[in-house]
């Protein structure tokens, strides 16, 4: 059964709790109000945008006592050719990270790492664009920061206006214009690379992109498939460390069918995919590749072993079988007992009183369908308590 | 009448685990939807549900679609807190049925109609079989509420809504404007008897108008126009004293169905036009009838807004009708230029020209039907709990002694559904009395009968308490008249010198006399009931003797507490616990001795019993033997 009600709860109970996730909305704001007002770095920066799970609403709770991570993006106008290795570039910031977020801050390949009390924000800073992208990554679609899930209608066009600003009739006349826009396709940007020797690709805004299209492709069921699945690895002790993440989230992305009705029909169908998809790989213990979605030269799954998806790849085929069951069985205790199973005790438990043996009717009460019997008295008022 | 929250939109708060629970809890049942998952409803401080019902068992009815789509309101604090069904603006319900709040639609952007659903009265039975108790959990309270009401939608769909033998309910009469006013009535199976043989269908109704929180008219009389019998019923002091002769009589029309006036399923007329072809489907011209009574000659100009519309109802579903049921209705305010209808001629030519000027003036097809609060207070009716027996509500009684005992005993005996008696005290009130009293503040330096009458003529609508406030040593020829119609004394004055008097009056047949006192200390209370047309005051003397030297034995210990400075009077101390346990006692002996004839004389002594340390151990009957011996060991 799909228990979309069920599902609903789920998802609550593993997506980032109302106070992470306020945490990590002052973590970043503060971040980028600082960086814009710092008078060092105005005449470097040209904007900031978020990226990763948090901006595309895929990220689950963190485990235990972990913080949760926000990354941001700083675009500025450092040319390449001026500063060869990226980290020199990178050095440009450390005045900054030392004056608002002394020892708290370090430098971690290509990025900055800043540890705050419950928030981790990741930083990591662009060489200059073309100018014609500059001004589009300057809009606010771009810099629009708050969870994909919030906006379904978000969209890569120069019209977009977040939903705070549609107060006034000239600002729905421009959503509505950009009804009509044709949604940008920017270049990568240049980042340092994992060793911060040398500028790398990147393209954020394109899986975003690739991400709310998705979505909206699967009814907004697409972003909780993930999640969930997400979840599952988490709790799968038995799972190898690696894919996790982002390579994770890809994977589903291409293996989530469109058009699906439902979470479960979602989760069910997507492991059955990679079960389908990947049985030669798995059987060889080769790595298939993942073109990224905004630099396809990039193959997401690049670092994993051949022995680590193949022991991923079983620990699918089992999850698809339980999924399978899940989702066939008819009775709500069977279905959400297997889902259980799946996804822990995050998901909520079926009642438990001998209601499940009802047809169809499992978690109603022993009162409905349990065949009749003809009344032949008149209603008796029950005895109350008085006073 | 209406009452509607303030108008500030709560903030959401979080969507607890246990709604969450209580909604998981539909997921399975059959024939159940969630369309919408929780939105948060800031004017009703609710959580509100979409839901789509389809009951398996719906019977082919024009009125119950296969699928009707609900809100389903819950509170914040489920699964504590009222659940609330309401039916969908839009692919709802649109017909009122039993059970269901009269179903209406609110303004054109509302989402949902006004026919709450009545699913959780206790031992009310939906569907074919009985369910368990509604449960309090979060899992199963919901689920409960929404099976109810998939079985509710399938009797609504077989009329089976109403079983034989139910209690028998009205459809809810809808009040159009917010009004404080009510309109009480008292019909019984003996009034039905009367209508039942009448012609007419329309005629003139007074009452009596009474201000409180509610303006409450009460029917004082109806009048059929040509006929000098009325029917009226036998209202309190309360209700008829207030009226003064110079006051205008307060009158109304009365207008007597055949039947319910109920649009099916189960509507109360909402609209002029509704009520109109109810009427008329009964063979009863609404308009013609209204024209015949205010046009009258002499009465006309004084019939005021009030229309009783009547109509016979069982006291339970399937059975023979056995009352008549009168449901008030407020007209419109006559408007200046509308006056004139008033004083419509009675020319033959004019007579369907005016009664169209009615109907489309002011009693417009369209025009909301004010219906006002309308209960029917006959004893019966509101008296279901707790009332005396027959017999001793049949007794015209006399109560000498406003004190505390009296007081207490006047309120028990009217509470008890007593409306005949005679409450007799010279004595006025004062502030130690108000330890021990029913009256209080507002009664100090008053006459304690005068104000006791008034107090207990408050207590039922039908009391007909009336007071002399004489001494009983020296009573007037009316006063003597009166008390001779007295079926019942009770003297609670513990004064010799009133039994004595007592002693000198020939009542015409036996009367039953009870002297009731306690000693002092309130440790005992002396319970004397005898029989006869004369009272001996030697029989009551002899047997309560014995006990009275008891307590003189005792007495020497017990200090005696003093009015206060001035003239040392003895005062007995004794709390309200004791009088009130001792009152309750003696209206449960008065029961025992109205239902024995003759009476024998008898003096009874309850004695309230504490242990060593002070534990009080409860009250019962005292025997002379114990304390003799006492007496005996003492002397000894």
């Amino acid at each position: 059964m799909q228990l979309p009600t069920y599902f609903t709860d789920f998802l609550n109970a593993i997506r980032p709790t109302p106070s992470q996730r306020d945490e990590m909305k002052t973590g970043h704001t503060v971040l980028r109000t600082r960086l814009n007002g710092d008078k060092d770095l105005a005449h470097i920066i040209v904007t900031d945008f978020l990226q990763g799970s948090y901006r595309r609403s895929t990220a689950i709770r963190p485990k235990g006592d972990k913080r949760s991570d926000v990354d941001i993006i700083v675009v500025t106008n450092l040319h390449e050719d001026d500063y060869d290795d990226p980290k020199d570039a990178m050095k440009l910031f450390e005045p900054f990270l030392d004056k608002y977020y002394k020892d708290k801050w370090e430098p971690q390949g290509r990025s900055y790492g800043i540890k705050l009390s419950y928030v981790e924000l990741d930083l990591v800073i662009t060489s200059a664009p073309s100018e014609a992208d500059a001004e589009k990554l300057k809009s606010k679609s771009v810099r629009y920061s708050d969870e994909l899930e919030t906006v379904p209608d978000w969209r890569l066009v120069p019209s977009w206006i977040p939903p705070s600003e549609r107060t006034s009739n000239f600002a729905e006349e421009t959503m509505r214009k950009s009804a009509s826009e044709q949604v940008w396709r920017l270049s990568p940007l240049r980042i340092p690379d994992r060793d911060a020797g040398d500028w790398d690709d990147t393209h954020p805004l394109e899986q975003i992109s690739w991400t709310i299209e998705k979505n909206q492709r699967c009814n907004c069921y697409y972003i909780n498939v993930v999640k969930a699945i997400k979840w599952w690895k988490r709790i799968n002790d038995s799972l190898p460390k690696y894919p996790k993440g982002y390579p994770i989230e890809h994977l589903i992305g291409d293996c989530c069918p469109d058009g699906i009705n439902s979470i479960a029909q979602g989760v069910t169908e997507t492991l059955e995919e990679i079960v389908r998809k990947y049985k030669f790989c798995a059987a060889t213990k080769t790595v298939p590749e993942m073109p990224d979605h905004g630099v396809p030269g990039h193959d997401v799954f690049h670092r994993l072993t051949g022995e680590d998806f193949a022991a991923f790849y079983n620990g699918v085929c089992g999850a698809a079988n339980i999924a399978r069951e899940a989702f066939d069985a008819d009775t709500v205790k069977k279905s959400a007992d297997k889902w259980r199973e799946l996804f822990g005790d995050k998901f909520p438990p079926a009642p438990d009183d001998g209601r499940s043996d009802d047809k169809g009717g499992g978690g109603s009460g022993p009162y409905y369908h349990k065949g009749y019997t003809k009344r032949e008295e008149v209603s008796e008022p029950l005895p109350e308590r008085y006073a | 009448m209406k009452i509607r929250g303030n108008k500030i939109r709560k903030p959401a708060p979080e969507l607890s685990d246990e709604l969450r629970a209580g909604r998981r809890s539909l997921e399975g049942l059959i024939g159940v939807e969630i369309l919408e998952d929780f939105s948060w409803n800031g004017v009703s401080g609710k959580w509100i549900l979409r839901l789509r019902l389809s009951p398996e068992n719906l019977a082919e009815c024009e009125y119950v679609p296969a699928a009707t789509e609900w809100y389903a309101f819950l509170s914040p604090k489920y699964p504590r807190g009222k659940i609330k069904l309401k039916p969908a603006a839009e692919h709802g319900l649109i017909y009122t049925f039993p059970h269901q709040a009269i179903n209406l639609p609110i303004d054109d952007r509302a989402r949902w109609r006004t026919g709450d659903l009545c699913v959780d009265k206790p031992g009310s039975i939906f569907g074919r079989q009985a369910f368990t108790d509604e449960p309090t959990d979060a899992g199963g309270r919901l689920s409960w509420h929404i099976q109810r009401a998939l079985a509710w939608l399938e009797d609504a769909s077989a009329d089976s809504l109403f079983k034989y033998g139910d209690p028998f309910e009205l459809p809810q009469f809808d009040s159009y404007v917010e009004t404080l006013e009510k309109v009480v009535f008292a019909e019984s199976d003996i009034s039905y008897n009367y209508w039942k043989e009448i012609d007419e269908n329309a005629g003139v109704v007074e009452f009596y108008k009474l201000r409180g929180v509610y303006t409450t008219y009460f029917t004082k009389g109806f009048f059929r126009i040509g006929e000098t019998s009325t029917l009226a019923p036998d209202w309190g002091n309360a209700i008829t004293e207030k009226v003064r002769k110079s006051d205008p009589p307060i009158r109304g029309i009365w207008i007597k169905l055949k039947e319910m006036p109920v649009i099916p399923p189960w509507q109360a007329p909402t609209t002029f036009e509704e009520l109109r072809n109810i009427c008329r489907s009964q063979g009863i011209d609404l308009d013609e009838e209204m024209y015949r009574i205010y046009s009258h000659p002499n009465i006309g100009d004084s019939i005021g807004r009030i229309v009783l519309i009547g109509f016979p109802i069982p006291e339970k579903v399937g059975y023979d009708f056995e009352q008549y049921h009168w449901q008030a209705l407020k007209l419109p305010e006559f408007k200046g230029s509308d006056a004139n209808i008033k004083k419509i001629k009675k020319s033959r030519h004019r007579r369907q020209t005016q009664i169209a000027y009615n109907r489309e003036r002011f009693l417009r097809n369209n025009l909301k039907l004010d219906w006002l609060i309308s209960e029917n207070w006959f004893p019966d009716q509101i008296r279901s709990r707790g009332t005396l027996p027959e017999e001793v509500r049949a007794k015209n009684i006399l109560l000498i002694g406003g004190g505390s005992l009296g007081s207490m005993i006047g309120e028990l005996l009217v509470r008890g559904g007593i409306d005949r008696m005679v409450v007799n005290d010279f004595d006025l009130l004062k502030v130690g009395n108000l330890v021990r009293h029913t009256l209080d503040l507002r009664d100090l330096g008053l006459n304690k009968a005068d104000s006791l009458t008034e107090r207990l003529n408050l207590i039922s609508p039908f009391a007909k308490i009336d007071e002399i406030e004489e001494s009983f040593l020296d009573l007037s020829q009316r006063a003597v008249e009166r008390i001779k119609e007295c079926s019942l004394i009770i003297d609670c004055t513990g004064d010799n010198g009133v039994l004595q008097e007592l002693a000198e009056f020939d009542f015409d047949s036996d009367v039953i006399y009870l002297s009731v006192s306690i000693n002092l200390g309130a440790q005992r209370l002396y319970f004397y009931a005898s029989e006869g047309s004369k009272f001996d005051f030697n029989d009551f003397r002899e047997r309560i003797f014995p006990w009275l030297s008891i307590d003189r034995t005792n007495r020497i210990s017990i200090e005696m507490p003093s009015e206060g400075i001035g003239c040392w009077h003895p005062v007995f101390p004794a709390r309200s616990d004791d009088m009130w346990l001792f009152a309750s006692i003696i209206i449960k002996r008065l029961i025992n001795v109205s239902s024995v004839s003759p009476v024998e004389s008898v003096l009874e002594v309850f004695e309230q019993f504490y242990s060593e340390e002070g534990e009080f151990l409860g009250v019962g009957l005292a025997e002379l033997s114990n304390y003799n011996n006492q007496q005996n060991e003492k002397a000894a």
